[in-house]
C-alpha cells in the first residue's frame, strides 16, 4: 500500500492496531534563529499571495526550518522526497525523512537507524498525519528495532505539529507551533534531532 | 501541448520557428553572499550523496539562490508550481516563473507582464531547455507585446544555465554557472531580475 493511500490516522489504525496519546512531550526550549533567517522568513510571508502551491510552502518555510535545526546536528542525513519501501507493504516517497548519515563507501546509502519522517500538506492535517503515521510504521519496521523510536512531523509551512511512535504507541505533542513564533518552531526541531542523534549514538554502542 | 512534452529545444522549433543564436549577453558581475548564506550552502554541498531526488536540489540550492537575489528586487513575485496556460495551446506548470508583483486588489493575482522562467532538471539540460523555451513562448504570447524580453533559466541545482527571447530570437547564453562560485552566479541572476524590474517600470511608462 501507499503512503499516500492513508488519508487519516484513523485509515492507518485499521490495519496498524497502535495506542493513542495526546501527550505533551517536547520541552518550552527556543533557539534563536540569525536575523538573517529571520529576513528570509518575513520576505517569504510579505510576497505570499492567496495561491500559493504546496511546493511554495516546501522551498520558503518547510525546508529552511528544517536546515537551520539539521545544521546542527551533522551525524544525521535528511533525505529529500527519496522512496522507502518496507518489502510491498508500506511504500512510497515522503517527503523528509532522517537518518543516520553513512560513513566511508556503503551499497546502500540510506544509513540506519531511521529516526523521523516529515509530510509538508497544504492545509491538510488529517491526510497529512494518515500518511506520516504510516511512514513512521514502515521505519520502525525497516529499523526491526522496537527501542528505536521515530519522530513524525507535519506540517502546512505555517504550522508544525509533531508526534512519536514508540513502541505500539503514537503519542501526538499537544502544542502546535507557529513560525510567527520562529525560535520556539526551531526549538522543538532542535531537540527532535538532538533525540534523534542520541539515539543513533546510543544504538552504535549497544551493537 | 504540455510544456513536458517537449523534449528538446528542436521540439519546440519545429512548432515555433525561431532564430536561435549563442552568445554572451550575461556581464561579468559578482554579488557576494553573507557568510550565513555560504555556511548553509557548504553544509548541502557536504551532505549531498550520490543518490538525491531533484526535490534535494531545488530545497538545497535553487530556491535559496533565486530567493537571495529576488529579496533585492521585491516589484518582482516568484510563483512555484503554479499553473501558466496559453489557451490550450501551451499549458503546464513552471518550476518558477516571474511575473510583476501585483499591488492592490486584483481579480488575477498572477501580475503581467510575464518576465522570466526556471525550470529545475536533475542532470538533463536538453530537456530541461525545451520545457523552459516552451514556457517562455507561453509568457510571450499571454504577454502580447513582443517587446517583453523574457528571460530562462535551466539548473540542475549544482549547474545553471540561461537564456533569453526577444521577439523571434533566442539567445543562449555562451557561458554556464556553477554554485561553486557563488558571488558569480548571483551576480548574473541579480542582472536578470534585475532587467526584469527595469522592464516593469517601462511597460508603466508607455501605458
Amino acid at each position: 500500500m501507499k503512503f499516500s493511500d492513508f488519508k487519516s490516522v484513523e485509515d492507518v489504525l485499521d490495519k496498524y492496531p497502535l495506542y493513542e496519546v495526546n501527550a505533551r512531550f517536547l520541552p518550552e526550549v527556543e533557539l534563536v534563529p540569525m536575523e538573517w533567517f529571520i529576513a528570509n522568513i518575513k520576505f517569504a510571508l510579505n510576497t505570499r499571495a492567496s495561491v500559493e502551491s504546496e511546493m511554495f510552502y516546501r522551498e520558503a518555510f518547510v525546508y529552511p526550518f528544517m536546515q537551520q535545526a539539521w545544521q546542527r546536528h551533522p551525524k544525521l542525513k535528511v533525505w529529500v522526497n527519496r522512496k522507502l519501501a518496507y518489502k510491498e507493504e508500506l511504500t512510497g516517497e515522503p517527503d523528509y525523512f532522517v537518518s543516520t548519515l553513512p560513513q566511508g563507501p556503503t551499497r546502500d546509502p540510506v544509513g540506519k537507524p531511521l529516526v523521523a519522517v516529515a509530510e509538508a500538506k497544504q492545509e491538510d492535517f488529517i491526510m497529512g498525519w494518515g500518511q506520516c503515521l504510516a511512514e513512521m510504521i514502515a521505519c520502525q519496521k525497516l529499523n526491526d528495532n522496537e527501542d528505536v523510536t521515530i519522530y513524525g512531523i507535519v506540517s502546512t509551512g505555517e504550522f508544525w505539529q509533531f508526534g512519536k511512535l514508540e513502541k505500539d504507541t503514537f503519542t501526538r505533542e499537544l502544542y502546535p507551533y507557529s513560525i510567527n513564533d520562529a525560535a520556539k518552531v526551531l526549538g522543538a526541531l532542535d531537540y527532535l534531532f538532538e533525540q534523534c542523534e542520541k539515539q543513533i549514538t546510543g544504538g552504535c554502542h549497544e551493537i | 501541448m504540455k510544456f513536458s512534452d517537449f523534449k528538446s529545444v528542436e521540439d519546440v522549433l519545429t512548432q515555433y520557428p525561431l532564430g536561435t543564436v549563442k552568445a554572451q549577453f550575461l556581464p561579468n558581475v559578482e554579488f557576494s553572499p553573507s557568510a550565513l548564506f555560504i555556511e548553509d550552502l557548504n553544509f548541502t554541498l557536504s551532505m549531498q550523496t550520490s543518490v538525491e531526488s531533484e526535490m534535494f536540489y531545488r530545497e538545497g540550492f535553487i530556491f535559496p539562490f533565486m530567493q537571495q537575489v529576488w529579496k533585492r528586487h521585491p516589484e518582482l513575485k516568484v510563483w512555484i508550481n503554479r499553473k501558466l496556460a496559453y489557451k490550450e495551446e501551451l499549458t503546464g506548470e513552471p518550476d518558477y516563473f516571474i511575473s510583476a508583483l501585483p499591488k492592490g486588489p486584483t481579480r488575477d493575482p498572477v501580475g503581467k507582464p510575464l518576465l522570466a522562467v526556471a525550470e529545475a532538471k536533475q542532470e538533463d539540460f536538453i530537456a530541461g531547455w525545451g520545457q523552459c523555451l516552451a514556457e517562455m513562448i507561453a509568457c510571450q504570447k499571454i504577454n502580447a507585446d513582443e517587446h517583453i524580453t523574457i528571460y530562462g533559466i535551466v539548473s540542475a541545482g549544482e549547474f545553471w544555465q540561461f537564456g533569453k527571447l526577444e521577439k523571434e530570437t533566442f539567445t543562449r547564453n555562451i557561458t554556464a554557472y556553477t554554485v561553486h562560485d557563488p558571488a558569480k552566479l548571483l551576480g548574473v541572476l541579480d542582472y536578470l531580475f534585475d532587467q526584469c524590474e527595469k522592464q516593469i517600470t517601462n511597460t508603466q511608462h508607455y501605458e
